[in-house]
């Protein structure tokens, strides 16, 4: 396949699931570029585009993993945007007008964005590696298990898991006053 | 069926990732439950929650730095295998390592860019394939037959280390000790050798440790004051327990009292909460342009790093990172200085509650506050949660 083409179909695609699996840019950047870079050296030897892709998964995911223990492991410090834990109210936003379209959300679409990638980092690794693939990579639980090469089962029982916990994170800036 | 609540599939339901069977027995369920339809709502909602996160661009200039990242030299740190099996031959092999290890380990605090350049540079006038296959002449053979001196292994040493092309270790920081650890100048056996190398590697590994200590030197902090509370318990949370080394009560979350020369402290905030809290906290004003940011910092080398980037005035205050960590908050340019609240563990996290007060001007010229506070170490996931 020729390189261009491959970047253009899924560079993209690479960073919004290096995004929402680091939740921040800067380190998004820098995943979906190692990941890319080891697609790029591998190209010429994949059959086809869906192997390619599940390659492609595969090794945003571990490549992500690594960096986790690694800086589990050296206890590495960095500042991160405050942006990806907390919801900034003072951001001089305004409050959603009262004609606002969707009054049960109350929040603007950027601070539901905030929020859910807040919860997000919250999860254990592997739920949200599970939770990125299916949600934003849009994976089907079999090309799930396939990338991450654990049992469907598996990929069924994290997801729920990682749902429920999701929900309740999120139970009560999704539903207030329940 | 009908009593047996169907949580449990809900999950895979939604993906439509359920057989026929089990579908048709949900569907079931679910008309006659209002619990589940409840449930399978909420849970749709989170789905969709997380689905509907916005697609974002390629930031601008990502393929750019792709490329230069593609093109940029393979770094071969370590000699390879097969260059290492000739070293063996000659009984050194582990004294290289010794030594390369040391100078990675070194690196960052002694060689600073230029030296990091000047490797890159010569990669580059050598290029990649020329560091993988390069390597000008042969290793010499050795005859184990014999016993080498010292003198002689020495030689074959720098020999080698001159054909790989491994760098020399960058100059010491002033005021460093210059002593090197050296081998005896005597013939040895393989395995005196090897002991002699190991007990070098401790003497390197010691005088890092004192090398970091000079880079980054203690500044001198007040007696503890005594730990307060401040947060209530089951107010978010239970707080984070100190640990037995520590003088706070069990289940408590102690702040410090700091008495050192940091300058610019300011308690208000926490004042504010707990009129007698002297939290080990430092604020201030720091230079350059950045974002409002966070940091949680488990060791000494980040703490001196974060000091040093933040412009912040003096040296990095001396913790104690086997039971202490720092938590950083910097507030965005123009926004008036933060103030962390309180730190609680809520489950597997740890929630840093902080506000930004935009009446407290930051000094003149400087981009935007910071309010670091040290609290008992945890390996917990920090959450940073604003307040008014």
């Amino acid at each position: 396949m020729d390189e261009e083409a491959f970047l253009k179909a899924n560079a993209e695609r690479v960073y919004n699931l290096a995004l929402r699996l680091t939740g921040n840019r800067a380190d998004a950047e820098d995943l979906a570029q190692e990941a890319l870079l080891k697609a790029l050296k591998a190209l010429p030897g994949f059959r086809g585009d869906s192997q390619a892709s599940t390659w492609l998964h595969r090794i945003t995911v571990n490549a992500w993993k690594n960096r986790v223990r690694a800086e589990k492991r050296r206890r590495i410090w960095k500042l991160l945007p405050l942006s990806v834990f907390s919801r900034d109210e003072d951001g001089g936003e305004a409050e959603p007008p009262a004609e606002d379209p969707a009054p049960d959300a109350g929040l603007a679409a950027e601070e539901t964005a905030r929020e859910v990638q807040k919860a997000l980092s919250l999860l254990e690794e592997e739920s949200r590696a599970v939770v990125v693939l299916r949600e934003i990579g849009g994976l089907s639980y079999q090309e799930i298990a396939r990338t991450l090469e654990i049992p469907e089962g598996t990929v069924k029982s994290r997801l729920a898991r990682a749902r429920d916990a999701l929900k309740e994170k999120l139970s009560a800036f999704m539903r207030p006053g329940r | 069926m009908n009593m047996e609540h169907i949580r449990d599939i809900l999950s895979p339901y939604i993906d439509g990732a359920l057989g026929d069977d089990e579908r048709s027995r949900a569907d079931k369920h679910l008309s006659s439950c209002a619990e589940c339809r409840r449930a399978l709502e909420d849970l749709r909602a989170v789905s969709k929650a997380v689905s509907a996160l916005p697609k974002e661009p390629l930031p601008p200039g990502f393929l750019a730095r792709l490329k230069e990242r593609r093109e940029a030299p393979v770094r071969a740190w370590l000699p390879a295998p097969a260059r290492l099996a000739a070293f063996a031959a000659a009984g050194v092999v582990v004294a290289i390592v010794v030594r390369q290890e040391t100078r990675l380990r070194r690196e960052p605090f002694f060689a600073g860019e230029a030296s990091v350049q000047t490797q890159e540079a010569r990669e580059d006038a050598r290029g990649p394939a020329a560091m993988e296959a390069g390597i000008q002449g042969k290793p010499q053979a050795k005859d184990l037959s014999r016993d080498y001196s010292n003198e002689e292994l020495q030689r074959h040493l720098d020999d080698e280390r001159k054909r790989l092309g491994i760098q020399e270790i960058a100059p010491k920081s002033a005021g460093a000790s210059t002593e090197q650890p050296t081998l005896p100048d005597r013939p040895m056996s393989k395995d005196e050798a090897m002991e002699h190398v190991r007990s070098m590697g401790e003497q390197f590994a010691r005088m890092n440790r004192q090398r970091r200590a000079m880079d980054a030197p203690p500044v001198a902090l007040g007696a503890a004051a005594a730990p307060k509370m401040l947060s209530k318990p089951g107010d978010g949370g239970s707080p984070v327990d100190a640990g037995p080394a520590s003088a706070a009560p069990a289940g408590s979350l102690s702040f410090m009292k700091s008495g050192g020369p940091v300058r610019g402290m300011a308690y208000e905030s926490l004042e504010l909460e707990e009129p007698e809290a002297s939290p080990r906290s430092f604020s201030g004003s720091y230079r350059g342009t950045a974002p409002a940011q966070a940091a949680v910092i488990r060791g000494k080398n980040g703490l001196a790093d974060l000091w040093k980037r933040a412009g912040m005035r003096g040296s990095a205050p001396a913790l104690d990172f086997d039971r202490e960590m720092a938590i950083a908050v910097f507030s965005a340019k123009d926004e008036g200085r933060p103030a962390i609240l309180s730190v609680v563990a809520d489950g597997s996290r740890l929630v840093v509650r902080y506000r930004v007060d935009a009446a407290a001007k930051v000094d003149a010229g400087a981009a935007g506050g910071y309010h670091v506070v040290v609290v008992p170490g945890s390996d917990l996931t920090p959450s940073f949660e604003r307040t008014r």
